[in-house]
This record gives structure tokens, C-alpha cells and sequence, in this order.
């Protein structure tokens, strides 16, 4: 497989304060990213994410080791035409609506003429921002900017996409608006790095993750495998009667097993809330 | 190319929604048409009088919203987190450094092309209604007060030009305040080869002669006495200042880049 993303130990060290010791904001870090997979970069605050994001976009330099991204050096500045980042906090110039904000970004990224007016019709309607169009983005909201923020990172219909918690400051509704987003440009080809403190997010959506901490990479590898408990297995049975649970836990003791966790079946309180918000919407 | 005009567009246009400077301007536009009124205290002297305070004026205001804009365009950006979603995009470094500095020179001159039109109204009321005669000598003055307009522009250029070379490394606090320092100081250059000459001790002398090569030499641009004397200001002059103007701009813009260049965001 193809590496769009490579970096071999890779480090970031600032120095404090006072200057005599140093702060390992990424810490010998080596990763691989393939071709056309959703990639999960998970951790909790503070432990390096944006810090590693950061230096793919060559926005900050390595202490020590390498890296290339899309086969070339992060710095290479035309290669940023096949990149698309949201940062954790999008910010734009204040003064220019969303369309200006896209016009501007995509005239950056060297996309014109009907090309580029058909990609911010298209992205302000994907994305929720239709109402707002010709609004100045002074006021807002957060969930608003990261719309914003996500329209900005695919005016370029990049290749790789890195995403720095994509879905922060999003209700449920937009963040589950955004996963299916991911899971469409993923079925499209594109490549996506996404950094995200949120279990189930990752969960949703990636299939291989690594996990970092304190600037350490302490895991990484494909989300099945590791969540994987081969010596159980789960089974979800549509009963007839109630009663039936008490027969099948007895037979299932009868067989020698260890029978682990009985529950009712309940839909996640995602689903449950999704499901209202639909009826309300029809 | 393209990427450097983008930015100095958008760059233009948040500029002109600074309060500051429209502040500034308003102050400005007031006080050069006000200049008018200290004639009465020497009512034969009235030209000399409005080129002086006119010029001065423009000069000190020019000087004011130019290190503003060029001292704090950078740490804004970096601290509104701007400049990342920018250098996200395929635009080098040097496009988006020196397209600030575009942006930020498009709105100065607008500005002093502001204060200069107010400086001619005064100029063509003072000579408007008169006979050829004396349409000869306000077209001396017109064109005397153009080239000490120009002068006064390519001042702003260099000190602009440092401004936003300061403020790669620094805050917007310290460019700024750094940018009128040179200003004052730069406008006493020449007095600090007189002083070094007349100092004793070594490290002092050495530091004095350092500020004095270092420092640009803004008198260079002055020709505010000559021209309120009615004097000719030879084109040659003004030739050989611009020149030395563009090459202390030009070895700004370097170093501002290469700062820029190497900057973490």
C-alpha cells in the first residue's frame, strides 16, 4: 500500500521558561498512514496531536527524526494543494462572509473560475452554511466556525485530509453529519488523518488508530484487533417470550460456559436522541 | 505571484476596517484643513505657513499609522491564529510576508493620498481665483510640495519596512513602539557621528558609530525646509534618496522573510 503519511521517530522538544529543561511535546513518534483509510490519532489533551498535525504541515519544525507526507518533505509548498487541514480552533478574517472566506481560500489553493464557484455552492450546502452564506462570521457560533473550517479544508478537493478534533464544538446532529461527511470522502478515495480525544468518534469512523500519550505513541494498529477479546464472544438474541432469557442462560451453563453479562437490548442514547430529532424534523 | 495579491487584498481590506486608522485619518484631515486658520497669525506668510504644518503633519501622522498598521499585522495574525490556515494552503512564506507588507503599503498610500488632496485643496484655494502670474508660482509650489510628498512616502516605505521585519520576531507592542523610536532616532542620525566623534570611551564610540551605520538616515527624505523656502529639490536628489530608500526597504523585506520564514506557528 501506498504511504501518504511516514514519520519515523519523530520529536518535538521545546525548552521552558527558564531555558534548562525541555518539554517533549512529541516524543520519538513513528507512523504510517496508507492510502484511502480514516486514521485515528487518539489522546487526551495536552498529549501532542496538534503538536504531530502541526509538524505534517511543516508549521512547526522536528526536533529530530523524519517524515514526509504525499512523498515529499512537509515544507514542499505545492504539495500543500493536495492537503487539507482544520485546525482545532478554525479562526478567519472576521470581516468576509463564508462565501468570501471559501473564494479566498480556494483562490490560495490555485482553484478558479466556475470550478471554484461550483465548490463553494456545493460546500455551503453540505455543510449546514446556506442560511449564512452572505453573513459576516463575526458572530458565529463555534459549531458555525467548524462548519466553516471543514468547507475551507476540502475547497482544494485534497488528497489527505488532517483533521485536528473535527467535531469539537458540534452537537450531536452535526457531528454525526460530519462522520457520514468522512465516511463519504473516504469511500471517494481521500485519505484521512483524524486527532481526536473522543473514544467513540474514533470508534465510529477509523479503522486503524494509534494512541499517544504524554508525546509517546504507546499503541497502534488496527481498531479491531486491539479492541478484539478473543476468549468472548457476544450474541444478540430477538426472544419470543421474556422468559426465554432465564432457558438460554441455564443451557448456556449446561454447556460448561461462564456466562459474563446479560442485558435487555437498549439503543444508545446517540441513537435514541438521533431518532427524535428526525421524527421532529418530518 | 497570484497568492501574494490575494493576500494583499484581503490584507488591504482588513486594514480599512481599523478603527485606529480611520481615527488617525480623521484627526489628520482635520488638522491640515485647520492649517489654515494659523495664517492669520502672519497673514503674509500663509503658504509657508500650511506647506510647513501641512507637510509636518503628514509626516508625523503618516509615520503613526504606518508603524500601527506594519508593527501589528503579524502578532495579530499569529495570535487570531490566522496565519495557520493561511500557511496551510500552498503559499510560500515569502508571499504571505510580503504580501502583508503590500496590503498594509496599498492602504497607507490611500491614506496619504487622503491628506495630500486636502493639502492641494488648501493650495488651490490660496491660488485658484488669482491671474497667471501667479499660476506660474503655485505650479512651482505644486510640484515642489509632489516631491516632498514622494519623499515624505518613501520615508513611510522604510520605516514600514522595519516595522514588519521587527514584528516577525516581537509583539505587536514592541514593533510598534520600536517603529517610532526609529523614527525619532533615525530623523537624528546624522548628529550621532558627531557624538561618537566627541566620545572617549571605546565600547561607547563603537556602539554610537554601530547605531549610526545601522539606523536609516531619515533626514535623507526631509525636504520640508527646502521647499517651504521655495527652493528647488533637484531630481537627482530625490533619485539618489529613493534609491537608498528601496535598498534599506529591500534588505528589510530579506531579513523580515528569512525571520518570517523560519518562524513556528
Amino acid at each position: 500500500m501506498e504511504k501518504v503519511v511516514e514519520t519515523k521517530e519523530l520529536c518535538k522538544f521545546y525548552r521552558n521558561a527558564s531555558g534548562n529543561r525541555y518539554l517533549k511535546a512529541v516524543d520519538e513518534v513513528s507512523l504510517e498512514i496508507e492510502k484511502g483509510e480514516i486514521f485515528g490519532l487518539l489522546g487526551p489533551n495536552g498529549s501532542g496531536k496538534t503538536t504531530i498535525i502541526k509538524l505534517l504541515l511543516g508549521l512547526i519544525h522536528p526536533t529530530a527524526g523524519t517524515m514526509t507526507v504525499l512523498g515529499r518533505d512537509p515544507r514542499h509548498v505545492p504539495s500543500k494543494k493536495r492537503i487539507g487541514y482544520l485546525p482545532e480552533h478554525p479562526y478567519f478574517y472576521e470581516f468576509l462572509t463564508p462565501e468570501e472566506i471559501l473564494r479566498f481560500y480556494g483562490s490560495l489553493s490555485d482553484v478558479s473560475g466556475t470550478l471554484l464557484d461550483r465548490r463553494i455552492r456545493s460546500l455551503i450546502d453540505r455543510l449546514g452554511l446556506e442560511r449564512f452564506r452572505k453573513t459576516r462570521i463575526r458572530n458565529f457560533s463555534k459549531g458555525m466556525l467548524q462548519r466553516l473550517g471543514l468547507a475551507v479544508s476540502l475547497i482544494n478537493d485534497p488528497e489527505l485530509l488532517l483533521l485536528d478534533e473535527p467535531t469539537l464544538g458540534l452537537d450531536p446532529i452535526g457531528t454525526s453529519e460530519v462522520q457520514d461527511l468522512l465516511r463519504e470522502l473516504n469511500e471517494q478515495g481521500k485519505t484521512v488523518f483524524l486527532s481526536s480525544h473522543l473514544l467513540s468518534q474514533v470508534e465510529d469512523c477509523c479503522k486503524r488508530v494509534a494512541i499517544i500519550y504524554r508525546g509517546r505513541l504507546i499503541k497502534s494498529g488496527n481498531l479491531e484487533n486491539l479492541l478484539e477479546r478473543k476468549d468472548e464472544m457476544k450474541f444478540t438474541v430477538k426472544l419470543n417470550d421474556p422468559r426465554q432469557a432465564e432457558d438460554l442462560g441455564r443451557r448456556v451453563q449446561e454447556l460448561g460456559l461462564e456466562l459474563s453479562e446479560v442485558s435487555a437490548g437498549r439503543d444508545s442514547l446517540k441513537d435514541f436522541f438521533m431518532a427524535l430529532i428526525k421524527g421532529e424534523k418530518r | 505571484m497570484k497568492n501574494l495579491i490575494y493576500i494583499a487584498g484581503i490584507t488591504f481590506k482588513e486594514i480599512m476596517r481599523n478603527r485606529l486608522l480611520n481615527v488617525l485619518l480623521l484627526f489628520a484631515i482635520i488638522s491640515i484643513a485647520s492649517t489654515r486658520f494659523f495664517t492669520i497669525f502672519a497673514p503674509s506668510e500663509e503658504m509657508k505657513i500650511i506647506q510647513d504644518t501641512a507637510l509636518g503633519m503628514i509626516r508625523f501622522i503618516g509615520m503613526l499609522i504606518t508603524v500601527f498598521i506594519c508593527g501589528s499585522l503579524l502578532p495579530r495574525e499569529a495570535e487570531r491564529r490566522t496565519t495557520v490556515t493561511v500557511l496551510s494552503k500552498p503559499v510560500r512564506r515569502t508571499q504571505f510576508f510580503l504580501g502583508k507588507f503590500a496590503g498594509s503599503l496599498y492602504a497607507i498610500f490611500l491614506s496619504l493620498g487622503l491628506m495630500a488632496l486636502i493639502l492641494y485643496i488648501l493650495v488651490f484655494f490660496k491660488y485658484g481665483h488669482l491671474d497667471t502670474a501667479d499660476s506660474a508660482e503655485a505650479f512651482f509650489i505644486a510640484a515642489n510640495l509632489a516631491k516632498a510628498l514622494f519623499m515624505i512616502v518613501m520615508e513611510l516605505v522604510v520605516i514600514g519596512s522595519i516595522a514588519i521585519a521587527v514584528s516577525t520576531f516581537t509583539s505587536e507592542i514592541f514593533s510598534v513602539t520600536f517603529g517610532i523610536l526609529v523614527f525619532i532616532i533615525g530623523h537624528l542620525a546624522n548628529y550621532l557621528q558627531h557624538i561618537s566623534d566627541r566620545m572617549e570611551l571605546l565600547p561607547l564610540k563603537v556602539v554610537t558609530l554601530l547605531v549610526y551605520y545601522i539606523l536609516p538616515h531619515l533626514e535623507n527624505f526631509n525636504v520640508q525646509n527646502a521647499i517651504v523656502l521655495g527652493q528647488e529639490v533637484s531630481l537627482f536628489y530625490i533619485f539618489k534618496a529613493a534609491s537608498y530608500g528601496l535598498l534599506y526597504t529591500a534588505v528589510m523585506l530579506i531579513l523580515g522573510s528569512l525571520l518570517f520564514s523560519e518562524k513556528e506557528f
